[in-house]
């Protein structure tokens, strides 16, 4: 009973650190193609659009321009879309000549990614220009903040363990009263009488601890095959991560220390009244 | 030497279990406490195993004022001394042997040394051969005598009993008592708490008398 409490306690915030590397490798993988994409005012000609596009193609900090023809794109989407008939309704073409670029610096090099997005702005033809990875940038604010509400929380749940393990142990000493008052009779050392309640404290805390990584990891096996198959949609390949050994090992030691801590405070604190 | 020198107790709660209580037994001395009930004669035995504080006056075993000894040294403290109950405060789901080892277990000494003395205490008390059984599978006068061994096994200088025979009849209240006479005999010194006073007077020992936690007799 109290080892399972101890293992849901704790399998949430090992859990939400699981997840959270998770989608932190992911935001990972997509920081790989961070494009620019450039959209042009609606009265650019494709000529213009062209001379526009092998300009920018000069420039050093531009790896890769790629033109995207507003005719072609309309075409594209009326085959592929389904809307064939109501895009033919349309009088003129809606969708503005787009630029795609690939910039030289990556996401990591925020200032001069940003210098490259407003010299871009300050442009005639150039009605918006749009970072991909704007969006990223806010995930990895989140994910900052998860993460940090993953220390919270451990602290806090880790208190709630320390709770359950003084209760349990409360109890025990309450069941063994009477054996106890024999011990300190025939001259038991506090140490002596503590012993096995440490002992308890250790197993509920080194079980509490295995079961919720087993529990985690369960969770993750069994999200992992949706996941996988959702990534193949958009041509990803993404595993989910198990929850790594040494983190595993890490959350036990913390369960075991929590349990004999416990069961220290309240033995120590019994036997201190006992004695006056 | 056991001293008390002008010695209360009153609990929480205002009741004075005993007021100023003065009285001397020597080593190897053996000595009845008596007096109604609530006299405070149990009172006046767990002041000696350190189980309560004297609120006032000193409690002197062998010259050292045990109501000052530290926390830390109250179990060592204990070891000296062997304590019997008239409710024997066994172990009832730990074996006769194991009931008698525990102080022995508790102050670290060796599993054949335990063995060996373990017996020899039984054998004191008439009880070998019955060290695999549980508590509760012997008779009351039995259950004493395993109380007996136990507090006799790591051989205190003094042996405290709070009514020993209170729930036996007269025959096996005797054969109780004269064990106590071989202990004090080979120099243990023995303090026994009973109202039974038409054994007391049998026996003819040193009587200590409490009424109302005041002492009003301590001579033989
Ligand atoms: N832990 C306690 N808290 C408060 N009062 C107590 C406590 N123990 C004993 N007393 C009171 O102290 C007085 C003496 O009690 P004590 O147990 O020493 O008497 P006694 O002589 O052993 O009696 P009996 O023959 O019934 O065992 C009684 O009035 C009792 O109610
Ligand atoms: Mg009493």
């Amino acid at each position: 009973m109290t080892v399972s409490v101890i293992a849901i306690t704790l399998s949430l915030p090992s859990g939400l650190l699981v997840s959270v590397n998770n989608i932190q490798s992911l935001s990972g993988q997509i920081d790989l193609n961070n494009n620019i994409s450039v959209f042009l005012r609606q009265s650019v000609t494709l000529k213009q659009a062209k001379i526009l596009s092998d300009s920018l193609q000069r420039d050093p900090k531009i790896i890769e321009t790629n033109l995207i023809d507003k005719n072609a794109a309309l075409e594209e989407f009326r085959q592929y879309s389904g809307f064939g008939t109501a895009i033919s309704v349309l009088a003129s073409n809606p969708l503005p000549h787009v630029i795609q670029i690939t910039p030289l610096h990556s996401i990591d090099n925020q200032i001069s990614l940003r210098l490259l997005v407003s010299e871009l702005k300050q442009r005639p033809n150039i009605q918006l220009v749009q970072m991909d990875m704007g969006w990223l940038d806010r995930l990895n604010g989140i994910l900052n903040v998860a993460q940090r509400g993953v220390t919270i929380i451990t602290i806090l749940l880790g208190l709630a363990v320390l709770l359950i393990i003084s209760n349990t142990i409360r109890l025990e000493l309450q069941n063994r009263h009477d054996e106890i008052d024999i011990m300190r009779l025939v001259g038991a050392t506090h140490a002596f009488i503590m012993r096995p309640f440490l002992y308890s404290g250790f197993w509920y805390g080194f079980l509490g601890g295995i079961f919720a990584c087993i529990l985690v990891n369960l969770s993750v096996w069994l999200i992992d095959g949706p996941t996988s198959s959702l990534a193949m949609l958009y041509n990803n390949s993404f595993n989910l991560a198990f929850m790594p050994l040494i983190h595993a090992v890490l959350w036990v030691t913390f369960s075991v220390f929590l349990g004999i801590i416990g069961a220290w405070i309240v033995v120590s604190r019994y036997l201190n009244e006992l004695e006056s | 030497m056991l001293q008390f020198i002008n010695v209360s107790k009153r609990y929480p709660g205002g009741i004075d279990a005993l007021k100023n209580v003065n009285f001397e037994l020597s080593n190897g001395e053996m000595a009845f406490l008596t007096g109604h009930s609530g006299a405070g004669k149990s009172t006046l035995l767990k002041l000696i195993a350190i189980l309560e504080r004297s609120t006032q006056g000193q409690v002197m075993l062998d010259n050292q004022n045990i109501g000052r000894i530290s926390k830390r040294n109250i179990p060592y403290a204990r070891r000296k001394i062997g304590m019997i109950f008239q409710d024997h405060r066994l172990l009832h789901d730990h074996t006769v042997f194991d009931n008698v080892a525990l102080p022995l277990i508790i102050a670290g000494i060796d599993r054949h040394e335990i063995k060996r003395r373990v017996r020899a205490a039984l054998d004191k008390v008439s009880l070998l051969g019955k060290e695999k059984r549980y508590p509760i599978t012997l008779s009351g006068g039995e259950q004493q005598r395993i109380g007996i061994a136990r507090a006799v096994v790591n051989r205190p200088p003094m042996i405290l009993a709070d009514e020993p025979t209170g729930n036996l009849d007269p025959a096996l209240s005797e054969e109780i008592i004269q064990l106590f006479e071989q202990f004090n005999r080979v120099g243990v010194t023995v303090l026994i708490a009973s109202h039974d006073v038409p054994l007391i007077q049998r026996m003819g020992y040193r009587t200590l008398q409490l009424s109302n936690g005041e002492m009003v007799q301590h001579s033989g």
